[in-house]
Parts: structure tokens; C-alpha cells; sequence
């Protein structure tokens, strides 16, 4: 996947929804239709611009080389990480999602010692734990309650 | 004035003051460190406990936790790139890249010794211009808060670098996030598919870590480098320190700036860090050095954001006008330890304006400290290894983005804006724009749509206006000027390269 192309996908992509956002503008009342509308419409403008630009800029420069990240696999790999903890956080709740993610991730990708891992999980549950406590926070609600 | 001044300093001072003058500090940084967790969050916390307590020490306990919140806040911010709060948006610019470079130690301590010098120089201004205040807060109509806004909006296209195009691109796409929820003028809900989650809008400490921690958690992980990339921790606090010094007028004139931009309720908060950042590189004389590790693109920030306090609590107390959120609070517990803001609290009551003074100013030397002595272990952090740093960040971050609204919607949207956010940063998009689009939107349509029904299109001549307007255009041009300048000289570059 080259830079370019995929810097003027995401550029159609955002144009897209400014127009959206201008014509959902044009169905709201008045006085709440003229901000957005306005504010959309100059998005627009200069987002067809930056697109032709960056068209014409990648005609220019023939055949590129530049690759629109050089380590893909590892960032879907670590944001699939990420998704995995919300999907826990969602089924069991938050306490035993910090301990499955934390004590996974720790044996699988930092890859040090089953002791040290269960000690930092321990450390990591209890800091949030205390936080909560001291700091009044709430948790995400979960499909099962465990605790 | 003289007298009530020495006589609150040896109330202030006693010890079961101090002690909850601590106390407050404590929390304060704490929820400064903690990314998503606002000022808010902690005047909340405090609230219940201040109710029947005298006024001094309950003064002590909400002053001292309001006043070192952008103390704690540096910590994220230098050391991983995330705004810990509002008021450390700007200092990511430089205090990230010079973690980077090994120098956080040195970033933190300039951070904190500009901290406790605008801290102190925001009580201190609070304290001068008590008598003047009146008349000067009188002058700001809708019109000019909107022009304000407006002036912080022009000052996108400084941050905006080689690429003032998308500069502008990126706080208009911070103002269309911005206009989602409740329209300010009517009962309109817009864009909110009838969610009842996307009715108040999005808020905020999610837009920051969504544009912001995503992307760093994730390339930290990718790159497989620590956040110093094996850069060994150079510098040391006291090298920050002496940088400050050296750079004494910028944090004398940063730290006006934000107590004067302060004052404005609604307003200055949350964009007064950005503000100091943009003049200080449009005036300094080398400003290509700025976003790639300059100090002082910390200690213009930093300055100013303490100094804002000194200044936010300026129409709260005289006016009861809450500038912000944590305000509101404290407007509150004032109310409820028997204080009515107001004209009283610059004569019945000036001496608990003078405590407030007092423990703003103690309070913020003794958050410093507190943090000078714990800027060595905490920046030892970047040069952790990612894979066993950024498992226990997420998780903080993640619990701190839920504290948002407390809706499981708060975690998926900071999911979907990260996931904008690492693509934004991927292709070169200027992301500090879209903050301060987004933290300007609704006060510029709010300013803009009382400013037409008060007085149609006669706000246009009022002279504040023609100020403010001058203002912003010396702003952009400046800006324009400074991004030509950059472009032809990295075009001679190329050429001299090249040849």
C-alpha cells in the first residue's frame, strides 16, 4: 500500500463526509443549520483542492517508493491486542480483563517469565483497584459480572 | 490590603491547613498524571468532603488540587506524547520529541520550574489586578469572546508547519466534531443518530487521546523501540531549569499571557497552552526548531498553563462566572463552605480571596517539588521496552477514557477516533489543529449567533472587535509568511542537495 494512494482514499473518504454533513445540515433548524453548513461547505473546498494536488503531485513524481507504513503487520497485530482487551472488558468486565490481557500480552509479546508476569498482573490489578477506590472511578459495565 | 495579605499567609500556614493544602496537591497530581482525567474528575472528588468545613481549609483542599493539575499532567505528555490533560496539549511538540531524544529529565524540569514560576506569577497577577477587574471584564461582549475565538482559531496555521492547507483542514474537521450534539441555539440535536450517547457531543479528553495515545500506543509497539530509541537519559533536571532561566522573559511573558487569556470565562482554558506555544514560535528567530525537541516549545506552554488558574479564577470569584468546568465546581464548594463570589470578595471577604491567592502560590511550589523529586524514576520510563510498558498504559488510558461520560460509547469512540488518529498521523496530517477547532467550536457558534440576535451586524464595528480582528490577521500573514519561507528553504535545500 503506497503513501499517496492511500493519503487521497482517506482525503474522498473525509470529503464524503463533509458533503454528508452538508446536506444533513440543510435539514436542521435555522439558527443550528448555518455553523456546520458553512464550516462543512470551506472543508470541502479545500478538500477537492488538497485532492487535486496531491493527483497532480503523484503524476509528477512518477512510480513512489514510499510505503504508507513499514510495519503493518505488527500494527494490526498490537491494535488487534487492543480490540481483544475491549472484547474482554466487555464479556467478563473489567478486573478480569486487565488480568487475561495483562498476563497474555506479557508471556506472548514481552515474552519474560511466567513469575514475573503473574507479579506485574498483580501489581497492575491492584493499582487500578486502588485508583478506583481513591479516585471514586467506575468500570465498564460486562455482559458476565464476575467482579 | 497589605495587612489582610500578611494576615491570611500566617492562616494559610498552619499546619492542619498545610496538611490539607497537601492533600489536595496529591490528588491534583495524581489526576494530572492519569490521561482523561480532568479537573472536573477531581473537584468532584473533593466536593462532598469540603461541606461544613471553615473556609480557609476547605480553600486549601480545592485550590491545592486545582493548582498543580497541570503540574502532574506534564508526566504524559513529555514523556509519552499524550495530553495529560487540556492545559498540556501544546507541550507534546516539543517535550515528546526531546524524550526522544533522550532529554526528558531535562523537559520535565523545565516543565515544572516554569510550572511554579507561572503558578506563582498567576497568583500574583490575581492579586494586582483585583481592583481593576470590573471594568475590564465589562469590555468583553459576545462579540469580542467570539473574535477570540477566532484568534485562537487563526493560530492553526502556525501548527499547521509546511502544510497550512491541511492545517486549516484539520481544526475545521475539529469544528465539525465539535458541532456534534446539542445545537447552542436551538433544541437541536445534530449529527448524533439518535443516540442518546452523542447528545451532549463529544467530549473533549476523548478527542485528545483519541487523536493522540491511539497512534502512540500503537507505533511504540510496532517499532519495537523504547520511547528514547535506545538514546541513553541525558541532561538533568537542574540543565531544565537553568534552560528556563535563560528564557526568563519568554516565561515571564507566557505566564502573563496565560493568566490574561485566563480570565476569559469560556474561553482561555483550554487554549491558552496553544496560544503561548504559537507566539512563541512566530516570534522567536529560529522558529523551524520548534516541534522537533526545542526547550522552549515546553517552557512556553508550561508557563502559561499555571498562570491560567491565577487567571480563571478571576471572573469566577468576582462575577460567579465559572470560565471552566473544575470553576463550576469550585463556584460550588464555595457556595456550600458559606462564600458568595462576587464584588464581596474584594472587600468583606477579601481576606478568603487572599487565602485562595496564598495557597495557589504555596500550592504550586510544593507540586513542584513534589515532582522535581520524582522526574528522575518517572522519565526512566522511556527507555522501558514497549512490550512491558504500553500493556499497563492502555489499560490506564483506557479506564481514564471510560471516566469521560461512564459509557461504555466513551471506549468506542476513542477506538474509532485513534484509529483516524494513527491514520491522520501516518500521513502527515497536523493533528493539533483539530483540538483547538474542536475545543473553539461551540463557543464560536455560541459568541457568533448571541452576537447577531443582540446586535445584527453592528458587532462588526465595535472597536474590540476591529482589535481582535487586527489581530488574527497579523496572525495569519505571519503565519503564511513563516510557511513560504520554510517551503523556499527547503526547496534551496533540495536543489543545493541535488546539485
Amino acid at each position: 500500500m503506497k503513501k499517496s494512494h492511500t493519503s487521497i482514499a482517506f482525503n474522498i473518504v473525509f470529503l464524503m463526509i463533509f458533503v454528508w454533513m452538508i446536506i444533513e445540515a440543510l435539514n436542521f433548524q435555522e439558527q443550528a443549520r448555518y455553523f456546520p453548513f458553512y464550516v462543512g461547505l470551506l472543508a470541502c473546498l479545500l478538500m477537492i483542492i488538497t485532492i487535486f494536488k496531491e493527483i497532480k503531485d503523484a503524476k509528477k513524481k512518477g512510480p513512489e517508493t514510499e510505503k504508507f507504513h513499514n510495519h503493518l503487520g505488527r500494527v494490526i497485530r498490537y491494535a488487534g491486542w487492543l480490540l481483544f482487551f475491549v472484547i474482554l472488558i466487555y464479556i467478563f468486565g473489567l478486573i478480569p480483563a486487565i488480568t487475561i490481557y495483562l498476563l497474555l500480552f506479557l508471556l506472548l509479546e514481552a515474552e519474560i517469565g511466567w513469575i514475573k508476569s503473574i507479579l506485574s498482573t498483580s501489581i497492575g490489578v491492584t493499582v487500578i483497584c486502588l485508583l478506583s477506590i481513591y479516585l471514586d472511578l467506575d468500570w465498564p459495565s460486562s455482559l458476565i459480572t464476575i467482579f | 490590603m497589605f495587612e489582610t495579605m500578611i494576615e491570611t499567609f500566617a492562616t494559610v500556614l498552619e499546619p492542619s491547613r498545610i496538611l490539607f493544602m497537601v492533600l489536595g496537591v496529591f490528588i491534583g497530581l495524581t489526576i494530572g498524571f492519569l490521561p482523561g482525567l480532568s479537573g472536573t474528575v477531581g473537584m468532584s472528588l473533593l466536593l462532598p468532603f469540603v461541606f461544613g468545613m471553615d473556609p480557609a481549609t476547605g480553600i486549601a483542599l480545592l485550590i491545592g488540587m486545582m493548582a498543580v493539575l497541570h503540574s502532574g499532567d506534564t508526566f504524559p505528555s513529555v514523556l509519552l506524547g499524550i495530553p495529560g490533560s487540556s492545559g498540556s496539549q501544546a507541550t507534546i511538540m516539543d517535550g515528546y520529541p526531546l524524550a526522544q531524544k533522550g532529554q526528558a529529565v531535562r523537559a520535565l524540569g523545565a516543565a515544572f520550574f516554569c510550572s511554579m514560576v507561572g503558578g506563582v506569577i498567576g497568583g500574583l497577577i490575581l492579586f494586582l489586578v483585583i481592583p481593576l477587574l470590573r471594568p475590564l471584564v465589562l469590555l468583553f461582549g459576545s462579540p469580542e469572546l467570539f473574535m477570540l475565538a477566532l484568534l485562537g482559531l487563526s493560530f492553526v496555521g502556525i501548527l499547521a508547519g509546511k502544510r497550512p492547507i491541511l492545517g486549516i483542514l484539520a481544526g475545521l474537521v475539529g469544528m465539525l466534531l465539535g458541532t456534534v450534539g446539542t445545537a447552542p441555539a436551538v433544541p437541536e440535536y445534530r449529527y448524533t443518530f439518535d443516540s442518546l450517547y452523542l447528545y451532549n457531543g463529544i467530549q473533549l479528553p476523548l478527542v485528545a487521546l483519541g487523536l493522540f495515545a491511539f497512534p502512540v500506543l500503537i507505533d511504540l509497539l510496532a517499532s519495537n523501540e523504547s520511547i528514547s530509541r535506545g538514546a541513553k537519559l541525558t541532561g538533568s533536571w537542574v540543565q531544565g531549569i537553568k534552560d528556563s532561566i535563560k528564557n526568563k522573559w519568554l516565561v515571564v511573558r507566557s505566564a502573563v499571557l496565560g493568566a490574561s487569556i485566563g480570565f476569559i470565562p469560556g474561553l482561555g482554558g483550554s487554549v491558552v497552552d496553544w496560544i503561548s506555544y504559537g507566539i512563541s514560535k512566530q516570534t522567536s528567530e529560529n522558529p523551524e526548531n520548534f516541534g522537533k525537541g526545542d526547550i522552549r516549545g515546553v517552557i512556553a506552554p508550561e508557563s502559561a498553563n499555571n498562570a491560567k488558574e491565577g487567571g480563571t479564577l478571576i471572573p469566577t470569584l468576582m462575577f460567579g462566572i465559572p470560565g471552566s468546568g473544575t470553576t463550576a465546581i469550585l463556584l460550588g464548594g464555595l457556595i456550600l463552605m458559606g462564600i458568595e463570589s462576587g464584588p464581596r470578595m474584594v472587600t468583606d471577604d477579601l481576606p478568603i480571596t487572599m487565602s485562595i491567592i496564598w495557597t495557589l502560590i504555596i500550592a504550586n511550589i510544593i507540586g513542584v517539588i513534589a515532582c522535581l523529586s520524582l522526574t528522575k524514576p518517572i522519565a526512566w520510563f522511556s527507555t522501558v521496552h514497549p512490550t512491558k510498558l504500553v500493556p499497563f498504559i492502555t489499560i490506564i488510558i483506557v479506564v481514564g477514557a471510560f471516566q469521560t461520560t461512564q459509557h461504555w460509547g466513551d471506549i468506542l469512540l476513542f477506538l474509532a477516533l485513534g484509529i483516524v488518529g494513527w491514520i491522520m498521523k501516518q500521513l502527515d496530517w497536523p493533528r493539533a489543529p483539530i483540538l483547538i477547532g474542536f475545543v473553539l467550536a461551540m463557543s464560536a457558534e455560541r459568541y457568533l449567533w448571541i452576537s447577531f440576535s443582540h446586535y445584527g451586524v453592528e458587532w462588526l464595528t465595535r472597536p474590540g472587535v476591529i482589535v481582535i480582528a487586527l489581530l488574527c490577521i497579523v496572525v495569519v500573514i505571519s503565519s503564511l509568511l513563516q510557511s513560504k519561507k520554510k517551503q523556499s528553504m527547503t526547496q534551496t535545500n533540495d536543489s543545493g542537495v541535488k546539485s
